[in-house]
């Protein structure tokens, strides 16, 4: 059975290969169970965490964060492509290894994430030469930016809009779907301070790159 | 088109709304699209099933093969013992005679028999000692 390269999984993920994205997910899967105990991610965490590191990977692979330079994985740091210096499972373990400590130092008490915290996984530039290549760019740096926004949002904020924009559900039965909200008053609020937080972020990281 | 989203904040989504809404999205499909993958991982399909029912009859006959034979090796065997018993006696008294008629002489050889006048009619022992 043929072992795809790093490079090639990049390659048929930027191009939505819906077979490879397939096989590289059941391959990093059974690796990822085989090695979560060495992350010390408890059982009932281990779907839930590889899910989320797995979305994050191929969010960077499709926004060209991480990319085939010439035959090399590189990954966009600082306005500059870095050769990677591991695989993509290492890194794959890296991003869950990261979430897992996110999950185990939330404070359920927090409805929000924290600026800081957003600002931090945010941190790069880059600078194009030319105008349309600089169009381009400002473009892929616009949906990376929204796109880390988005994976840095608290799983609070995350299921309650998802519920109301992709799955278009009414603050009704949103609120039969989630019982630790007590109140439709209270949970349009929280909807809204959600929201509110991501375009905040979303505008502050846009003016920082003077994508705005 | 159409705003989808016709709730409280309908005709106040900016751009940047519909881009972090578009991006909600594209990542929760992601999600649901693992979801089924993993769902599929865990429910074997009907060509599995089959196989794998297959291999268990397949080793249930290879099990059965050893016991089978063995059953049959000693039944083989006492039905040879019955045999060799039935035909043990009959085997005997034809193995004695044939023996004894090989190494012994005959009646007629040790004590020939008396043809008529030609020969003297062997002597009691009190004849004999009579005699002197």
């Amino acid at each position: 059975m043929k072992k795809w390269t790093d490079t090639e999984i990049v390659e048929a993920v930027a191009q939505h290969d819906a077979a490879m994205m397939e096989r590289f997910y059941r391959d990093s899967k059974a690796y990822f169970c085989s090695h979560a105990g060495a992350l010390f991610v408890a059982e009932d965490q281990v779907d839930d965490i590889f899910q989320e590191a797995m979305v994050h990977l191929w969010r960077e692979i499709e926004t060209h964060r991480i990319e085939n330079c010439n035959g090399v994985l590189c990954r966009w740091s600082d306005g500059q492509p870095q050769p990677m210096t591991s695989s993509l499972m290492t890194f794959l373990l890296a991003i869950a290894k990261r979430k897992h400590w996110e999950l185990l130092r939330k404070d359920s008490r927090l409805e929000l994430t924290d600026d800081n915290a957003v600002l931090d996984a945010l941190d790069r530039s880059r600078y194009a030469a030319d105008t349309e290549t600089a169009a381009r760019e400002a473009s892929e740096e616009r949906e990376r930016v929204v796109a880390d926004a988005v994976l840095a949002m608290s799983d609070r904020c995350r299921q309650i809009l998802t519920l109301f924009y992709y799955e278009q559900r009414s603050l009704d039965e949103i609120l039969a779907l989630r019982p630790e909200n007590t109140s439709k008053v209270g949970l349009k609020t929280s909807k809204y301070k959600c929201m509110q937080r991501l375009r905040e972020v979303v505008r502050q990281r846009f003016a920082q790159l003077h994508l705005i | 088109m159409e705003n989808k989203y016709t709730f409280e904040e309908s005709g106040q989504l900016d751009a940047l709304d519909h881009l972090i809404i578009d991006e909600l999205a594209h990542q929760q499909r992601l999600r649901q699209q693992m979801r089924l993958w993993d769902q599929q991982m865990q429910v074997p399909d009907n060509a599995l099933i089959l196989r794998r029912q297959e291999q268990r009859r397949r080793a249930r006959r290879l099990r059965l093969v050893p016991f089978v034979s063995n059953i049959l090796s000693v039944a083989a065997l006492m039905t040879l013992g019955f045999i060799i018993q039935a035909l043990l006696p009959s085997l005997n008294a034809t193995t004695t005679t044939s023996a004894v008629d090989e190494l012994s002489p005959t009646i007629e050889q040790v004590m020939p028999v008396h043809s008529a006048g030609s020969e003297a009619p062997i002597a009691a022992p009190q004849d004999s000692a009579a005699a002197e």
